[in-house]
């Protein structure tokens, strides 16, 4: 079975509209839907502390991952066209790598809780699964548009796109974004049942660890490997490799909280 | 702070509407900015309402600037991917142009070839050769 994709738009009320944008919103409002309704189930957590959460959030991936764009890059931009607004305007309309976008977000919620005088590990451990769920939905806009697009595979499944932008036309290739969707959408599941349970956890570093999991090994049926590559592997997954060991560390540390709080009130 | 939050967010909503095509990565910080400070402006209790709309229009005006503009969001895709892939297309169509006059011509070579020396035929087909290798290197380089 063979999925032919014919344009990465769709035209609704004689506007074309950009399948990825559409995706990306119904993705990003389901998924903070689901955070509002999981806040909303515990106490004690304010929702506009949520909403700074995910604004400062927003802003330190919109930089962390075009600065890391702009890192792998580097050699492709031209400098000389930089004060050229429509080329500027292209440049930050394209490019951006979901590794710089979560570092960029993590050191930016970092800064909100000191500017802010927040503690933000009750809310983020509450709301993390909201993400790989957000980014499933991305991953189908990404299937939709021919972005991030798989090794040429003619089995059960292919995909051919006819007129996407970043893809190659006309040949059959692996919907390995439709993979990645599914294993966020799983992954979503998982952190949520971990958010739930009695016990405390560090429910961000078992989303970064198990996504760095996954995009390692998902990274193989990548087929548009122009994108950084270092010795054998990509970018991504040395990344995912430091991310992995990172947190392997983090939580396989012993608890210096030894001693329960203390009950004084 | 809920005043600033109403004014980015009409801002934004502005720029989302009218200049999501050039200006649609600005929309979507000047949204997120309003975002932030209405939420800060709602915590602090004064002035709740205004905060509360201020929310409102930041969140419209970085749905506006973000639906038609994100191309992309978790590919490093190469820089001049964008521009050179309408190359990359044309000279793929025109090298199998060349390619299909090249087959076709051979062909009638051979279907012909009793009636020319078997010399003359390799000559011919070396020439068609020759052009469609330069027609590739026109290309390879009117690509770069």
């Amino acid at each position: 079975m063979r999925v032919l994709i014919e344009s990465p738009y769709v035209s609704v009320w004689g506007h074309l509209l950009p399948w990825y944008g559409i995706c990306i919103l119904i993705g990003t409002g389901i998924a903070n839907a689901a955070a509002l309704r999981e806040i909303r189930l515990r106490d004690g957590i304010d929702v506009n502390d949520f909403i700074l959460a995910e604004g400062w959030g927003l802003l330190g991936a919109m930089i962390g991952s075009k600065l890391l764009y702009l890192i792998l890059s580097l050699d492709e931009i031209e400098w000389s066209r930089m004060t050229d607004p429509s080329y500027f305007g292209w440049y930050m309309r394209g490019g951006f790598v979901f590794y710089g976008g979560l570092a960029g977000a993590l050191l930016a919620l970092f800064a909100a809780e000191r500017l802010h005088h927040l503690r933000l590990r009750g809310l983020l451990n509450t709301v993390v699964f909201a993400i790989p769920l957000a980014h499933g939905f991305g991953r189908i806009g990404c299937w939709l548009t021919g972005c991030c697009y798989g090794i040429p595979y003619s089995g059960f499944g292919s995909v051919v796109y006819l007129k996407s932008l970043t893809a190659p036309n006309r040949e059959p290739l692996f919907p390995v974004q439709l993979l990645e969707a599914v294993s966020l959408f799983l992954l979503s599941a998982v952190l949520l049942r971990i958010s739930r349970s009695r016990r405390e956890h560090n429910v961000l570093a078992y989303y970064i660890l198990l996504y760095s999991v996954i995009r390692f090994l998902l990274e193989f049926l990548r087929g548009d490997a122009v994108r950084g590559h270092w010795g054998w592997l990509s970018t991504s997954q040395w990344i995912s490799l430091l991310f992995t060991g990172a947190c392997l560390f983090g939580l396989l540390l012993p608890s210096q909280r030894k001693v329960p709080p203390s009950t004084m009130m | 702070m809920s005043i600033a939050a109403l004014i980015l967010g009409i801002i934004s909503i502005v720029i989302g509407v009218f200049f999501s095509s050039i200006l649609g990565w600005l929309g979507i910080i000047v949204g997120v900015l309003g975002i932030i400070l209405a939420a800060l402006g709602r915590k602090s209790g004064a002035n709740e309402g205004m905060a509360t709309a201020g929310l409102v229009c930041s969140i419209i005006g970085l749905v506006l600037s973000a639906i038609l503009y994100i191309a992309c969001v978790a590919c490093a895709a190469g820089a001049s991917s964008l521009t050179s892939k309408a190359v990359d297309d044309a000279s793929e169509a025109y090298s199998r142009a060349i390619d299909e006059t090249a087959d076709a011509y051979s062909s009638a070579l051979e279907e012909s070839a009793d009636q020319l020396s078997s010399e003359m035929t390799e000559a011919t087909a070396d020439y068609v050769q020759s052009i469609y290798d330069a027609a590739g290197e026109y290309v390879k380089n009117a690509a770069q």
